[in-house]
């Protein structure tokens, strides 16, 4: 018997440039995200959620889940350098993956969403798996949210972003910025989950604005 | 009807001999001997309550609008039960039930038709259910005059540009009912489904319908035990991915949907939100529905009630159907 599923992917850096108080706080912030979605059955009900870290190489860290049945989430781990390409790559097998899973089980399946966040400049050339990525002919390409601060530059994050991007302006350290980070990623899965559009459909609601970051508009292509 | 209902004498006598209990232990909402609402599939993770009611939306809100609206009719050769009845995710968040529902006989002075509809309010949009009330109520009084024409255009482009010109009226009224409130026509918004069906037919075995939508709220027909789909939502991505795009009025009506055809004297004419439709994808649910629609089983206003207010995880939302059977006279 099919449901109706909203999934959510988060795509985390965790390049050495992360180690110490910015991976810190993303750990941090999992267990309350895992009890706020988990804990709130009209969200859970509706919402799956997956975790990605990447460095040099990428990872599922965790599977796309209910969040309501799920009793730990790993947390990250700062290493290596960053590597975009394998981030994209990865995202792109999972969501096929998951998709055709969902599908499989008769759910009405609703575009993905992804929170990408990174603190630094990537190393590869991305360029390729970004557009597989979101080739609009790939039927399930993602709407992306791009998160960035520390060295990352803002047009990057316009590159990536299909929805919006925010930058981190400064106004905060990196802990405290990215507690905002997860409380918005939280916010948007909650609001998404909760207030259904037409007639019940589930859609993506995007954040206006997250404190400590300034909204950029995404490139349009 | 169900056993549940024809079994039960519900005369305080009765239920004292049934239930020596009772007078001891007053039966609390959670002891209800009513049965709850049923489950098809897998259920919702959290209980059927209503909580507490809705916060207010605002003066210009109107009146109340009520958990559940029921309604039915007696025509000759036709029976129609409506409901419209707020999900469960806005139970759950102290929200007011944005679906809306209507059903009347209409006349030109030539011709005489049943008009039944839905109107689903925009989720996001606070002031939705006043302008799914609004569209029901604007449909009647604007399609009333063209009764004869719906009938008289026999289907295709003439029905689709006959539709598309009481829509826009629709909308144009909506419009000022906006200006009139201060407020931007898209905190109106509404998709709208209707049906208009002939109250005299040649013959019941050939009652001749017109369908008409704005956005996603839709229509079926019951035949054999299978749903048919009147309509095919122009903004639904046939591909993997589901939709979330929807044509509203007033400020989006874009492509309006028409359908045209006879019901039967065995056939059931049912129009909906998509509150009804989602979960209608899965089988399950369908052959649920015609089990308990299909051939002769009507069922009385409170069962069609009970029967609509089905739970299926992840289907939350405001579900609103009118049915209209043919019977012989």
């Amino acid at each position: 018997m099919g449901q109706q599923v909203l999934p959510f992917y988060l795509v985390c850096d965790e390049s050495g440039s992360m180690s110490g108080a910015p991976v810190d706080a993303i750990n941090e912030s999992l267990p309350s995200m895992h009890s706020e979605i988990g804990s709130n059955p009209v969200v859970a009900d509706k919402t799956k959620f997956c975790l990605i870290g990447f460095n040099h190489q990428a990872q599922v860290l965790l599977p796309l889940s209910d969040l309501s049945t799920v009793t730990s989430i790993p947390g990250l781990q700062a290493s290596g350098g960053t590597d975009y390409t394998a981030a994209f790559d990865l995202l792109y097998t999972t969501i096929a993956k998951d998709v055709a899973m969902l599908k499989a089980n008769g759910d009405q399946v609703y575009r993905p969403a992804v929170f990408f966040l990174s603190d630094g400049q990537p190393g590869d050339n991305w360029s390729a798996a970004y557009q597989r990525l979101t080739d609009p002919l790939w039927p399930l390409h993602p709407n992306i949210l791009a998160f960035g601060f520390g060295g990352v530059d803002p047009a990057t994050l316009q590159q990536i972003a299909t929805v919006r991007a925010f930058i981190a302006d400064g106004t905060m350290g990196p802990d405290s910025a990215l507690r905002e980070f997860a409380a918005s990623l939280i916010q948007s899965i909650v609001s998404s989950g909760s207030k259904p559009t037409a007639g019940g459909t589930l859609t993506l609601a995007v954040p206006d604005n997250v404190p400590g970051f300034t909204a950029l508009p995404a490139d349009l292509v | 009807m169900p056993s549940w209902l024809r079994k039960r004498d519900l005369s305080p006598e009765a239920a004292a001999v049934a239930d020596p209990q009772a007078e001891r232990e007053p039966v609390t909402a959670f002891e209800s001997r009513f049965p709850e609402p049923p489950v098809i599939g897998k259920g919702p993770s959290f209980a059927p309550d209503l909580g507490p009611l809705p916060a207010s939306v605002g003066a210009m809100s109107g009146q109340a609008v009520p958990d559940t609206a029921l309604d039915g009719t007696e025509l000759p050769g036709l029976t129609v039960r409506g409901a419209s009845i707020r999900g469960d995710d806005h139970r759950f968040g102290k929200e007011i039930r944005q679906d809306s529902m209507g059903m009347w006989t209409i006349d030109d002075g030539r011709s005489s038709a049943l008009l039944v509809c839905v109107a689903d309010g925009v989720g996001s949009q606070p002031l939705s259910h006043l302008g799914a009330a609004e569209a029901c109520r604007l449909l009647r009084d604007l399609a009333a005059p063209h009764v004869s024409r719906f009938f008289r255009v026999g289907g295709g482009s003439g029905l689709t540009d006959l539709w598309k010109l009481v829509a826009d009226q629709i909308g144009d009224q909506m419009n000022a009912l906006a200006a009139q409130l201060s407020v931007d026509p898209r905190e109106l918004s509404t998709t709208l489904a209707a049906a208009i069906i002939e109250t005299s037919p040649a013959s019941d075995e050939e009652r001749r319908y017109a369908i008409l939508n704005v956005g996603d709220a839709t229509a079926f027909v019951l035949r054999d035990g299978e749903f048919l789909d009147c309509l095919v939502d122009p903004s639904r991505e046939p591909e993997a991915i589901t939709s979330t795009a929807t044509w509203a009025l007033p400020a989006s009506i874009g492509q309006v949907g028409t359908a045209d055809g006879v019901i039967g004297s065995r056939d059931m004419l049912m129009v909906c939100t998509d509150g009804m439709s989602n979960p209608m994808r899965n089988r399950d649910v369908c052959d649920r529905l015609a089990g308990w629609w299909d051939g002769d089983q009507i069922p009385s206003m409170q069962e069609f009630g009970w029967q609509l207010s089905y739970r299926v995880r992840s289907f939350g939302d405001d579900r609103t159907a009118v049915c209209v059977w043919g019977r012989g006279k």
